[in-house]
Parts: structure tokens; sequence; C-alpha cells
């Protein structure tokens, strides 16, 4: 039960992209991408949700090759949010996260229920019957982050796709302080209940608060594989991030900081 | 809740469908009372006591079913048709401004029929097959080679792109201009007239042949559409986010793209260019009822047939004994409204 990229290389005309990622995701645990502007963390993140073919290399699901599983039984158990999502249509909130349900088949009654709670978990019941285009970016967001949650709120019943993973690209760019800490909180719950978690960050603070594993990518290739304390070192975040920062410690959690 | 009130929206459109296709058919250049309505309707069903005025009654039942049951009953199939397409098409483009023409039908149409009218030779005007006149038929091919030229060179192996799509539509519509123009060069008066009067779009060749074929369109629109509505859905938050969900994109865009090209195309063979149905309908429908095209797409077919139903009944009584052309009325409607929609959005965007 995991979501593993071995040997993936990816290449556009000659011009690599990624080159050589092995990483596995795993249930329970969170793993966040860190790395400069354009070092392929979306470009991976898209490898990882079948939406790029590598030119090289693996992306397995359970064991199974990514490309081979039915759309359907992969929805069910794989969600993903990307950077920006563009809606035009004037949709209510609630009737967004409920195109989350789509892959299911779980009946009214439950679908509802569903995006109810995940509304909830969001902070965004207040925003049920309003119009998604009328909302602000964070709200959208939020919304956004109550679908995925919506798509795999409940392990699915059939036996071979009861794994969950959830892939989040940026979840908290448009975010205040207070919905930050927020979902970091979701997504430590959802680690909790067994949901294997990817995360793409630039807070190296919020990475390194609640992740398991951190992969610092640069240019197509993993840096440096390890936990937030192996991998956030002044001669790292130097020479990757081309930054001089301060490493300390959080007074109250004793979690790392980073201080630029 | 949304839904409830858009099924009972849905349900009251469709109670007003009827009692619009009964008023178009007792309006024309003949007023005809309803009580004659009940009585010829009586008279061929063999209820009710023989009528006074046996020959009046005879006339106006000719009437009726030769000339303004056909007509109403084609105004209706073809207004479900446009609308009904109209609405996928905006979603497979998510864009409210998007219309079946976009995917180069209605130019490709309009350039076979002219292809017709000029090059068929005089013989061919006169016979018809199946109740389709040749121009008709060469308009369904025109618009069935643009439609496949289109999706063939915005096709990749890595799929097909929308946007591409869009381009590939508006240079195919150019180079379909481009043919109708040189058909117009080497064309005569009376050729140009019947062209013109071809491109206004109009329900007065309404017969029985034609509401069979129409209605096999709309039969086929009836079943497959609606199984297309939560893909299309999904597909409204982006391509990557349906394929997330679960969406097969490349085949619902297949199978979007084939039932808008029947369904369009047919319409066109039947009844011309009827502009702004397609693409006035479904978003006034998004504005009453919001973008579910679960409730979109079966109550933009039914105010798209009313719509052309009233409109119809407009051109026919307008300048009787004369009628004008239904394109003309249904694009005197809707060009307003089209505008008020361009700066009604450019609003947003500014904002």
């Amino acid at each position: 039960m995991s979501l593993i990229a071995s040997r993936l290389s990816l290449s556009y005309s000659d011009i690599p992209f990624l080159r050589d990622i092995n990483l596995s995701v795993l249930p329970g645990k969170i793993t966040t991408i860190v790395g400069p502007n354009g070092a392929g963390k979306t470009t991976l993140l898209q490898c990882l949700a079948n939406e790029i073919s590598p030119t090289s290399g693996s992306v397995t699901l359970n064991g199974r090759d990514i490309r081979d599983w039915p759309s359907v039984d992969r929805a069910i158990m794989l969600s993903i949010l990307p950077q920006h999502s563009f809606l035009d249509f004037p949709f209510t909130a609630e009737e967004v996260v409920m195109l989350a349900r789509t892959p299911h088949a779980t009946g009214a009654n439950i679908d509802q229920k569903v995006v109810a709670d995940a509304l909830k978990v969001v902070d965004g019941s207040y925003l049920s019957k309003r119009l998604y285009t009328e909302l602000s970016g964070g709200e959208k967001q939020r919304i956004h982050l109550a679908r995925v949650l919506a798509q795999i709120w409940h392990p699915h019943t059939k036996e071979s796709c009861q794994a969950r993973f959830l892939i989040l690209d940026e979840p908290t760019s448009s975010f205040d302080l207070a919905h930050q800490k927020l979902t970091l909180k979701i997504i430590k719950n959802c680690a909790e209940e067994g949901i294997g978690i990817l995360l793409v960050m630039h807070d190296l603070n919020l990475a390194a608060e609640c992740s398991d594993q951190i992969i610092l990518l640069e240019c197509g290739e993993i840096a440096m594989i390890g936990t937030p304390e192996e991998v956030f070192t002044v001669e790292a975040i130097n020479k990757v991030f081309n930054v001089k920062a301060n490493i300390g410690q959080h007074p109250e959690t004793g979690k790392l900081l980073v201080i630029i | 809740m949304r839904e409830t009130k858009a099924r009972k929206f849905t349900l009251m459109l469709l109670l007003a469908l009827l009692p619009a296709m009964i008023g178009a058919a007792l309006v024309g250049p003949v007023f005809i009372s309803p009580i004659k309505l009940i009585e010829v309707l009586a008279g061929w069903l063999g209820l009710g006591q023989p009528a006074l005025d046996q020959i009046s009654v005879q006339q106006e039942g000719v009437i009726f079913s030769a000339i303004r049951f056909p007509r109403v009953i084609l105004a209706a199939l073809v207004g479900i048709c446009l609308a009904s397409c109209g609405a996928v098409m905006q979603g497979l483009f998510r864009n409210p401004l998007a219309d079946p023409s976009l995917i180069g039908v209605s130019s490709g149409a309009s350039a076979g029929a002219g292809l017709v009218i000029v090059f068929g030779g005089a013989w061919i005007h006169g016979s018809s097959w199946f109740g389709l006149t040749f121009v008709a038929f060469g308009a369904c091919m025109g618009g069935a080679l643009a439609v496949l030229l289109v999706y063939r060179l915005a096709t990749s192996s890595t799929g097909t792109s929308v946007p591409t799509m869009l381009l590939v539509g508006i240079a195919i519509s150019a180079l379909a201009g481009a043919l109708n123009g040189i058909f117009s060069f080497v064309a005569d008066n009376e050729m140009l007239r019947r062209m013109s009067l071809w491109q206004m779009g109009s329900l007065d060749a309404a017969n029985w042949p034609r509401v069979a074929i129409a209605g096999c369109a709309v039969v086929l629109l009836i079943f497959a559409l609606p199984k297309q509505s939560r893909a299309l859905n999904a597909l409204l938050l982006g391509e990557s986010e349906a394929r997330y969900l679960g969406v097969d994109v490349e085949r619902v865009k297949q199978r979007i793209i084939f039932l808008t090209a029947i369904g369009v195309g047919i319409s066109v063979a039947v009844a011309g260019m009827i502009s702004f149905v397609g693409l006035v309908v479904p978003h006034l429908m998004r504005m009453m009822i919001g973008p579910d095209h679960r409730y979109l797409i079966p109550s933009s077919a039914i105010a798209g047939a009313i719509l052309l139903v009233v409109a119809d009944s407009f051109a026919r009584v307008v300048v009787a004994p004369a009628e004008l052309p239904t394109g003309i009325l249904t694009a005197l409607l809707g060009v307003p409204f089209f505008f008020w929609l361009l700066t009604k959005n450019h609003h947003r965007a500014m904002r």
C-alpha cells in the first residue's frame, strides 16, 4: 500500500526535467517536496498523478503501474490538489465540493454528508451556499481543499482500492496564518487516519513542522532526502536556495525553525 | 436547495412547451380558432359529432396536417438540437460564450449549401431525397466535413486540445467563408438570393420527412447527452482535475463533438442557419438554475424548443402574408442579449 516512484526520469526534446527520482509515499506518513522555483516539483507531482508519462522509470500505486489502474479506481484512492484551479462557472461552494464525489456511487445522502463534513473541516460551512465565482482567493483554495478531502473521505469498500493518498501542491499558498495552521492540522489528521500524503511547500517552517520526510529537489534531481533535521541544514539551504539561513528551535514545540 | 428548484423549473418549462406549440399551430396568415383545432383533432381520432361545416373543417385539417403541425414540431425539434448542443459545447470549451459554430459545423454547412446551389445545376434543385433537398444534403456534408477537419487537426498523440480546436475552428470557418465568397462571386442573381436566404435560416420547407429526420437526431441527443452530465460538470474544473476525478476526458470529448456535429448538422440541413439559439438559451438557463449539466441540458433543450416555436410564430405573423426567415428573428433577439453578456463579463473581468 504505497505510491512509489522508481528511477523516474523525464525529458522533453533531450532537455532533462527530472532525473532518476526515487521516492515513496507511505500510508500515514507526510512527505514534503521543497526546492527553488523551477526545480521540477510540480512536474514530479504530475508524474505521480499520471498526468505526465515519464520518459523512463515507473510510478506504482499499491504495486501496480499507475497507468494500468482503471481511472475510476485511481480516483477513489488518489486525490490531487493542483496549484491553481480555474473555474468560471457559478457553482455554489458545496456544488464544487460535490464534484469530488463523481467517481463514487455512494448515493446522494452519504455524498451530502461527506460534503458538509469536508466543508466543516476546512472552516467553510458558512460558504456552502455562496457562489464559488464570488469567493476570495483564500476561500476558493479552502473550497478546493475540501473538495480533494471529500474525494477520499472514507476508505472505499472495494478490497483492492482501500489505500488513500493525498497530493497537495502548495496548499497554503493563499491562506492567512490561521488557515495555514488549520491546514497543517487537517494534513496531520489525515495522516493519522492512514492516508499517505505528499506535499509541495515553499514555507520551510511549515514543512518542518508537519513532515516525516523532506525531499529537497534541485534542478530535477533529489539533492537530499531525510527527516527535517537531516535536510534543513545551513549548508544545504545555502547550496540549494542560495540563501544564508539560521537554524533554530521552536520555543514551544521544539520543532526545527529556519530563520532567514 | 438549487437542485429542487432546477427540477421544478425544468418541469415548468416542459408544461409551457405544449401551450406554446398549440398557440403556434393556430397563428399564421390564416388564424384558426382553438375550437376548430379541437374539432379537427376529434375528427382525426374519429371522436365527437360530425362538424356542421364539413368543408371548412377539411380545409383547416389540411392546413394543420400539411403545414402547421410539421412546422411547429420541426421548430421544437431544431430548438432542442441547437440549445442542448450549445449547452454541452459551452461546457466542453469551459466558456459560457462558446457555441456550436465554434467547431466549424455552421460555416462548413453554409459552404456545402453554397456549393450545391451554385454548381449543382438546375435539375438538382427541383429533386429531393427523403424530404431533403440536395442543398440541405450538401449542407449536412459540408458541416460534417468541417467538424471532421477541425477534430483531426486539433488531435495529436497526446489527445485533443480544446484551445487548438477553437483556433482550428476559427481557421476552418474562415476557409469556409472564403469558399462561400468564391461561390457568390461566380453565382448569378437568382443563386445569390437563394444562398443568402438559406443562410438566414427558415422553417418554411417543413414537412413530415424532415420532422422524422430531426426527430431521430433529437432521440439520439436525449439518450446520449445526459449521460455526459457528470463528466461535463467535472470538466468545468479543468481537464486535469476531471482526470483526477476519474473521468475519461478524451472519450467524453469525442462523444460530445460527435453528438454536436450530428445535432447541429441535421438542424442546419432541415432549417438552414438559425443563429444564437445555441448561445443564448444555455446561458440564460445557467443564470436561472446554475451550471449543473444534469439540469442545464434538459432545461436548455426545452427552452430552446419554446424560443424557436415562438420566434417562428412571429416570423409567420409579422409581415403576413409573407414571412420573415426565422434565423433573422432569433438573431434580432439574440444580438442585444449577446452585447449585454459581453459587457457584463467585461465588468466581471475588471473587478
